[in-house]
């Protein structure tokens, strides 16, 4: 079993890459978790002093340096820090980074990954509780990693480097303290691929970053009432790994899926499309889509409580289909 | 030099200046007791400038602001209940919680918003100019920010929209890095990562009326901003302060390190044995103390008559304490009200 902190199990796997490759560069500053986790950081920082570029408040024209230190040689980690910020840097994130490749005819790689601590992070209010991804899966040319369990990080932040595709990395501001529930796959993870976390045959939850580990959370409360379920980590948004999904639902047929995104067009939404497509007739009772209500985060904390897809909110989905 | 103020007006910019001081003591107090839900910023130290620039306002102008908009809101006239409920995430908050101590607005009093984004306020206020202009309104519009905003490029695109059409905006840039961070690439939190030092520089080449004003000097900052509301009126075109004033010690996480402000100070001059490491603030940096003084000296008002408003202040934030305690949180359901007009 590992117990290592989600933020620990990053924090190293940055170090060791910037060990392992010294055209790794930190661009930014910004640390890897919230202004209370800086001392895990320090050391890091610390090492690399060097290596990192502590920037102006100015994520448009950091963002873009990251660009292009990346056109010129470097692999840049561009921290951008709170996911709100990296709307700020738009124009460089999903409009230069991603069609540099295709408007080279292939000649030109990027291989940039820009980083922000996304998500729902109890009073952040509306201008500081992003959550970009499912906007960030609308950008071709754009890859999209959302990990939650810290023996995917390192293998995770290593395969994107070696993938030489912009990529945005998605980590929740709730997430750095956080222990796997559950052992490490036997194999390293792969881009692209999700993971069957928990093993169960009554029904299929969804989940990714955060929202991966309160269905884990769920699926324990389940198991006490007799239900078994079967927990996906969905890894990387884009790609998005639709066969594993459809194969568990091949066997549950049922499926709930937790996203704290909007509702409308969003990961849930995409994971549900399948059963409208390749997984068409899989599902034996509609799809469950917990997302956080379309509506601009509020300050007041038992508000924003109420409208989070809660472990309860999961657990209670689950029983309402297998019931 | 407040002598360009009535006295009047003096003991009023004192009341605000303690009002805000007391009201963020308050914050920090709940702060202790966990009440407040999320980070937040504190206006100690900036006093002067937020009253000073507001008493020369009209209702009819625009104020906007950042995340460091408690001041704000109280030097323009917000009701005290109101605005510390809100930052308690209660009911009886002016946005029934839903907004919090980093997007505090008074609607009502023209201050319909604070953008927690840095710099993200500067274009929106340029906006409220226009429409001030095309609607034909003797008015202006204020936004104040900080000096991180002027790292961000939406700063220079709001101060050159501002300046191609001579719209009527003042721009007060409250720079709070203490004197020996402002310095090119300081790096810091409340050091600036400009490679100029001034500024002032940025707005004025690009035909901005500018000035540095002293933010510990009232009667200054009153001036400015009545000279500048003018001009602005007038169709002279905008205006950029740098208004300097020093770091408040009690720092990023807001803690009283320099005690509850006992107004005293102003005339026994003391320096309470505990605070000696911060007796600079109690000597020169801070404002309440530092206006109250002039005041004094210039004979504008005794110590009993000052104390007789920090009395009167307290008891109205001791008020607002209970008020913002006694408020209920938002019912459930008004989660998912106000997304749209109604
Ligand atoms: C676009 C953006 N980037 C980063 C932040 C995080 N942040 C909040 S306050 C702050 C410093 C602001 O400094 P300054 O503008 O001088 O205001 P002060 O807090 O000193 O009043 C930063 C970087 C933010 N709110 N918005
Ligand atoms: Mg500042």
């Amino acid at each position: 079993m590992e117990h290592t902190m989600f933020g620990e199990a990053k924090i190293k796997a940055v170090g060791d890459l910037m060990r392992d490759d010294e055209r790794v560069v930190i661009i930014g500053g910004a640390g890897f978790g919230g202004l209370l986790h800086s001392q895990y950081v320090k050391p890091l920082f610390e090492e690399f002093d060097s290596r990192i570029l502590r920037t102006p408040i100015a994520e448009l024209g950091f963002c873009g340096m990251g660009v292009g230190a990346a056109i010129a040689g470097l692999y840049p980690i561009v921290t951008i820090g709170t996911g709100s910020f990296a709307f700020e840097a738009w124009p460089q994130i999903c409009n230069e980074a991603p069609n540099i490749t295709y408007m080279s005819g292939g000649q030109v790689k990027v291989p940039v990954m820009f980083q922000a601590l996304v998500g729902i992070r109890i009073s952040g209010a509306a201008q500081h509780s992003a959550r970009p991804q499912a906007m960030l899966m609308q950008v071709a040319g754009l890859q999209v990693i959302a990990p939650a369990r810290a023996a995917d990080v390192g293998p995770l932040l290593k395969a994107a480097r070696d993938s030489e595709r912009p990529t945005f990395w998605i980590d929740h501001a709730l997430l750095f303290e956080e222990t796997d529930l559950y052992p490490p796959a036997k194999t390293p993870p792969a881009l692209g691929k999700a993971e069957i976390v928990r093993a169960g045959k009554d029904v299929t939850i969804v989940g990714y970053s955060i929202d991966l580990v309160r269905c884990l959370k769920a699926a324990v409360e389940l198991e006490k009432e007799g239900i078994d379920a079967e927990v996906i980590d969905l890894r990387t948004l884009t790609p998005l790994d639709w066969e594993t999904v459809c194969e568990s639902v091949g066997r549950t047929g049922r499926l709930v899926v937790a996203d704290e995104c909007y509702p409308a067009a969003s990961v849930a939404s995409e994971i549900a499309s399948i059963f409208a497509d390749k997984g068409f007739g899989l599902l034996k009772k509609p799809a469950k889509r917990l997302n956080f209500p379309a509506v601009p985060v509020p300050l007041s904390p038992p508000l924003e409580i109420h409208l989070l897809p809660t472990v309860s909110k999961i657990v209670q989905a689950a029983k309402e289909l297998v019931a | 030099m407040i002598s360009v103020l009535s006295k009047d007006e003096c003991l009023e910019a004192l009341r605000k200046m303690l009002m805000i001081r007391r009201f963020e003591e308050a914050c920090i107090d709940a702060a202790q007791e966990n009440k407040v839900p999320g980070h937040f910023h504190v206006y100690i130290g900036q006093e002067a400038t937020g009253v000073g620039v507001m008493a020369t306002l009209d209702p009819g102008d625009y104020v906007h602001s950042t995340h460091r908009n408690h001041g704000h809101l109280i030097a323009r006239g917000a009701d005290p209940n109101k605005a510390l409920a809100e930052i308690l995430g209660k009911a009886g908050g002016y946005a029934g919680g839903k907004a919090g101590t980093l997007h505090g607005c008074a609607p009502d009093l023209n201050f319909p918003l604070s953008s927690g984004i840095v710099a993200g306020i500067l274009p929106i206020a340029v906006g409220t100019a226009y429409g001030l202009r095309v609607r034909k309104l003797p008015n202006v519009s204020v936004v104040f920010f900080g000096d991180g905003a002027m790292e961000e490029g939406a700063a220079y695109e709001a101060l050159n929209l501002a300046a191609l059409w001579k719209l009527p905006v003042l721009f007060v840039c409250e720079n709070n890095t203490a004197e020996v961070d402002r310095r090119p690439g300081g790096g810091q939190y409340h050091a600036p990562n400009m490679s100029i030092i001034e500024l002032t520089d940025l707005a004025r080449i690009m035909g901005i009326t500018t000035q540095i004003v002293d933010g510990l000097d009232l009667g200054a900052v009153w001036t400015a901003a009545r000279d500048a509301r003018n001009r602005a009126v007038n169709g002279e075109g905008p205006t950029f302060f740098e208004i300097r004033t020093n770091t408040w010690p009690g720092g990023q996480w807001p803690t009283l390190v320099t005690g509850r402000t006992d107004i005293s100070h102003a005339w026994t001059n003391e320096v309470p044995a505990q605070y000696e490491k911060n007796a600079n603030w109690f000597k020169r940096n801070d404002p309440v103390l530092s206006v109250a003084r002039e005041m004094l000296k210039l004979g504008v008002a005794s110590h009993t008559e000052i104390e007789a408003i920090d009395i009167r202040v307290r008891n109205e934030i001791d008020a607002a304490v209970k008020f913002a305690n006694d408020s209920p949180f938002p019912s459930l359901e008004s989660a998912l009200t106000d997304v749209w007009p109604n």
